[in-house]
Formats: structure tokens, sequence, C-alpha cells
């Protein structure tokens, strides 16, 4: 027998717990166990000693005193049913409330993604505004346009309330779009015309070029505008390897608009302007500081004068709000913005795609990986 | 303090056995919470504050079970007022044991003056050792061995198992052992 095994039953034996059985097993390992023996000894002499202890007494008023508070009718003390919670029954509880937290937390997420798309996304603290997610990505992701609620039935809500105001931010957002769109569009053409040989000189080709030097006068337009935005400190590039291979391919793409536009051109200045891979990411690595929003109204009016050429490029524009109201049923991704004449309703190209008398209007699915697409009809003609 | 209850009147069979219970438990109610306690003041209001609860409690409390329901009792007020006055309690009991002198020998009338002091020496180092060891072992010291409960109803009134109870009673009565040992080779 172990003798550590012969101690704790020592102690049971005092209390006359074991079984007899038992018992004899014990003692016979302490009959021959000189140090479960000596324990054995020392456990009876100290038990002696406890029973030897003398009790206290309570006084000699206690039955009276108590009589008293009986009859003065006090009541149990609170304390009596007050439990001590053990440290790791606190941590249980803790640990299940959390996770019922939890729970409840996935189950309205859940419940709201059904119902609702991506939200705006608050300036973050450190004065960099992060972007929503229009694909459905879980983490955050530069270069989406934030939306409003797609669930927001207009008769049921007017149209201000769900239109918000555009901001330099998703000005700046589109724009990255757009030249990431017009820098895969051209590098496109770009291949086909390698593929079909540069010294072909057909009405394909002539096109093909033409449709390149139009993407590439757009990612220009895109880039330049970003470009200024960085000039005026309203945009900043955390990479800054990209920052200068945009400014390298706006210079290239400009100096290509000088002169004569031709094959030549796509292959001497078009192509090596745009054929670094890294610029189809610009949208990723933008950043935007928080600005006041009556600087941020003054610099889109500045925006939209200055570059009116390129703002077209980067929204539609549906009219008045009272127009709009009237004549579009949209769901709600649009954006009010002031100019001198008005407000006005817009809509980012990159999310709106024209064709067949219908406006799609794309928009993300929260829980999805991939985007959700909602299709709304609309008149073209008069009004609803 | 609770409201108190509603105009109960325990009838005359549980009375008696109220007022055997009273006679029966209130000083080693009184010994228990004092040795939790360390002060035999508050330990008396502990074991009056228990009566008083059992006797508002007479109609749902068995009359087999008054023992560890007491002891229950006043282990979770022992507990809250240790709670609520950790600090005072370091600052006073040094003098309190200077004062008080709650422990007396059974045979302390027939007892010689050199005897009496050697016995209350080995009580005051009988205490103390009781004192240094840990709550959760000091709790299932006094009950079962000081006190005399049996494993189930120490169990009932530490709120844990009985093999619980076991080990700490064993452990404790190592460390008690091992605490008080020249008082036994003595």
């Amino acid at each position: 027998m172990n003798c550590n095994t012969c101690r704790y039953e020592l102690s049971q034996c005092l209390d006359g717990r074991l079984p007899s059985g038992r018992r004899t097993i014990v003692m016979g390992h302490v009959a021959n166990c000189a140090v479960c023996s000596a324990f054995w000894t020392e456990l009876q002499a100290a038990q002696n000693l406890t029973m030897r202890l003398a009790a206290p007494r309570v006084s000699e008023g206690f039955r009276e005193r108590l009589w008293e508070r009986i009859a003065a009718g006090e009541g149990t003390p609170e304390a009596v049913f007050h439990e001590r919670v053990p440290l790791l029954t606190k941590f249980r509880y803790a640990l299940t409330g959390a996770a019922a937290a939890a729970v409840v937390l996935l189950a309205v997420t859940w419940t709201r993604g059904d119902r609702e798309a991506p939200q705006n996304r608050e300036p973050s603290s450190n004065g960099v505004v992060a972007k929503a997610d229009l694909h459905g990505t879980p983490e955050p992701q530069r270069g989406a346009i934030p939306t409003s609620d797609v669930g927001m039935q207009v008769d049921q809500s007017p149209m201000m309330s769900s239109a918000r105001p555009l901001t330099g931010e998703l000005v700046a957002l589109e724009a990255a779009r757009q030249l990431e769109q017009r820098h895969a569009t051209a590098n496109l053409g770009i291949r086909r015309l390698k593929q079909n040989g540069f010294g072909q000189n057909t009405a394909d080709r002539d096109m093909a070029v033409a449709q390149v030097l139009e993407d590439a006068d757009a990612f220009c337009g895109f880039g330049g505008l970003l470009l200024d935005l960085r000039e005026h400190d309203r945009l900043f590039f955390s990479d800054s390897e990209i920052e200068a291979e945009l400014r390298v391919a706006v210079k290239l793409v400009r100096k290509s608009q000088q002169g004569v536009r031709n094959l030549e051109t796509v292959r001497s200045l078009v192509e090596p302007a745009l054929q670094s891979g890294r610029l189809a990411s610009v949208s990723r690595t933008i950043m935007l500081p928080l600005s006041d929003p009556r600087d941020e109204l003054d610099m889109l009016m500045r925006l939209a004068a200055m570059r009116h050429d390129v703002f077209p490029m980067l929204f539609i524009t549906f009219g008045n709000i009272d127009e709009a109201t009237r004549e579009f049923d949209l769901p709600g991704n649009f954006f009010t913005m002031k100019d001198p004449c008005g407000q006005f309703l817009v809509a980012p190209r990159s999310e709106v795609e024209a064709g067949d008398g219908r406006l799609r209007i794309f928009r993300a699915h929260v829980n999805g990986t991939q985007g959700m697409t909602y299709e709304v009809q609309i008149r073209s003609g008069g009004p609803r | 303090m609770a409201s108190p209850s509603q105009e109960y009147q325990p009838d005359p069979v549980t009375m008696v056995s109220y007022h055997r219970a009273l006679a029966d438990h209130s000083d080693s109610l009184k010994a228990y919470a004092t040795r939790l306690l360390g002060d035999s003041i508050a330990a008396e209001d502990v074991a009056q504050d228990a009566f008083l609860a059992l006797y508002r409690h007479l109609n749902q409390v068995p009359t087999a079970a008054f023992r560890p329901w007491l002891f229950r009792v006043a282990r979770n007020l022992c507990l809250d007022q240790l709670r609520r006055r950790k600090f005072k309690l370091c600052l006073f009991r040094d003098l309190q044991k200077d004062d008080d002198n709650p422990f007396t020998p059974a045979d302390a009338g027939s007892a010689r003056p050199d005897q009496l002091a050697e016995t209350r020496e080995a009580n005051h180092a009988i205490e103390a050792a009781i004192s240094e060891l840990p709550m959760k072992f000091r709790e299932a010291f006094l009950l079962c061995e000081v006190e005399g409960l049996s494993y189930e109803d120490a169990a009932a009134v530490m709120g844990c198992p009985v093999k619980t109870v076991s080990t700490r009673l064993f452990r404790a009565r190592q460390r008690f052992t091992s605490l008080v040992s020249r008082l036994i080779k003595v």
C-alpha cells in the first residue's frame, strides 16, 4: 500500500468511516511502516488535543436577547442566505454570459444582414476613414463605396432621408475604383492588340487603339483627380511606391495626349504607363483624413467645377430631388450633392450600370462572399 | 435586515426542538463562529442571528436538520462579516485575545494554578494552529474535528461534495499535526 493513500485513509479511520476490511489492510501497513505508524500516533494525539479544547459559552443574556428580537418581529438577517460564489464559478458564469452575448450578437448580425446592405463606416479614431465593404468580404476593404439601406422602401421613407450627402471620401473612392477599372480595360485592350499583332492595319485595330486611348485618358483623368486631392492633403497613399507609379503613369498618358495619337502612341507611352500591376490596387492604398463638413462641401463644389470633365465620369446625376423622387424608384444607393443651383442626387458609376432602359444597382450581400445584384426597373418616361 | 416573516406561530413540538437546539448548539455555534471570525463578541451575534433565522424558518427546516442548517447560516454570516471587515479584524484580533478569555477549560475548577497556566498556554497554541489553517481546511477541521459533524453534514454546510470534505479534512489534519507537534511531543 502506498504511504500517501494509507495516511489519507488513516484520517478517515480516525472518524470511523473506513470499512472494516479496509481498516485491517491500513492497520497492517501501519504496523509495518514506521513513518505511517508515527503519523497515526500523531493524528490520534492531535485529535485528543482538539477534544480537550474547551468551547466558549454564550453569555448569560443570550436567550433573553434572542427572545426580545423574536418578540420585536425582527426578520432574518440578509446575509444569512448570501452564498459565497467561488472564483471558478464566477469565471464559468462570465464565460457562459460571454457565449450567450456572442450568440445574440451573431443572431442580430445575421438577422440584420438579411434586411440591410452594408452600412457606411464611421471615420476611425486615428483620423483615417475606413471603407465600407461592397463585396461581402469580412475584413474592411478599401475602394468600396458606402451604401445606404437597401431594404428601405421609398414609399415608406422620403428619399431625402435615405440619401446621404456626397463626401470627398466617396469621390476619391469612386475615382480610385474607376481608375482601376480603366487600367484593367486598357491593359486588356493592349494585350489583344499584341495578340493580333501591332503591325496589322485594320479597322478593328484602329477601333481597339481608340478604345485603349480612351481608357487611358479616363485613367489619366481619375489619376489626376486623386493626385490633386493628394496635393491638397485631402488624400494620402499608404504605399508611396504606388503613389510614385501613379504619378509616372499620369505623366506618360498626359504626354500621349499631345500630338498625333495612334498605335505607336499606345506602344511607346500608354503601354509603359499602365503596365504596372500595382496600379490595380490604388483603391486599397488611399487613406482619407477627417475633414470639416463645411470644408467638404466647398471642396466638392470646387472639384465639380474644376473637374467638370471627370466628375460626370464618376457619378450619374439624376436631377434634383423632387424630380428624382417622382421619376425614379431607386432603393437608395445614391447621394445628395449641393451646388449653387440646388441639391441633386448622384450615384457612383461603378455601382450603376445603365442599359436597356434599366438601371442595375449592384449591392453587396452582407453575409456572403459574393455581391448580390439588385435590379431595379425604372421608368425612363414621364413621372410615375 | 430583511422584513419580518408573517405571523408564523410554530407548533409546540417544533418549539421544544427549537429550545433543545438552543441549549445544545448555541455554545458550539459560537465556538465555530469565534474560530472563523477570531472575535467572540461578533461570534455571539452570529450565533444569535442564526437562531433568529432558524426561528423564522422553523416551518421550512426539518427538526433533524437543525444543526447543519444553523452551521450553514453561521458560516454565511461569518463569511459575510469577514468580507466586510477584513482589515479591521487584523487590527483588533490581538487586543481581544488579551482582554477576553472565552475558552475556559472544563476542569478549571479542580486544577492547580500551574496546571491551569499550562492548559491555557496549550489552548492558545491549539487555537493559533487552527487559525493558521487556510480557510477551506479550517472550515472542514472545525466542523468535523472540533464540532463533530458528520462528513455529510459538513458537506451540506460547506456546500461541497463529501469527498471534498474528506480531502480537506485530511489536509487540515496534516497541517494541524505539524503545527502542534511540539504539544504532542510534550
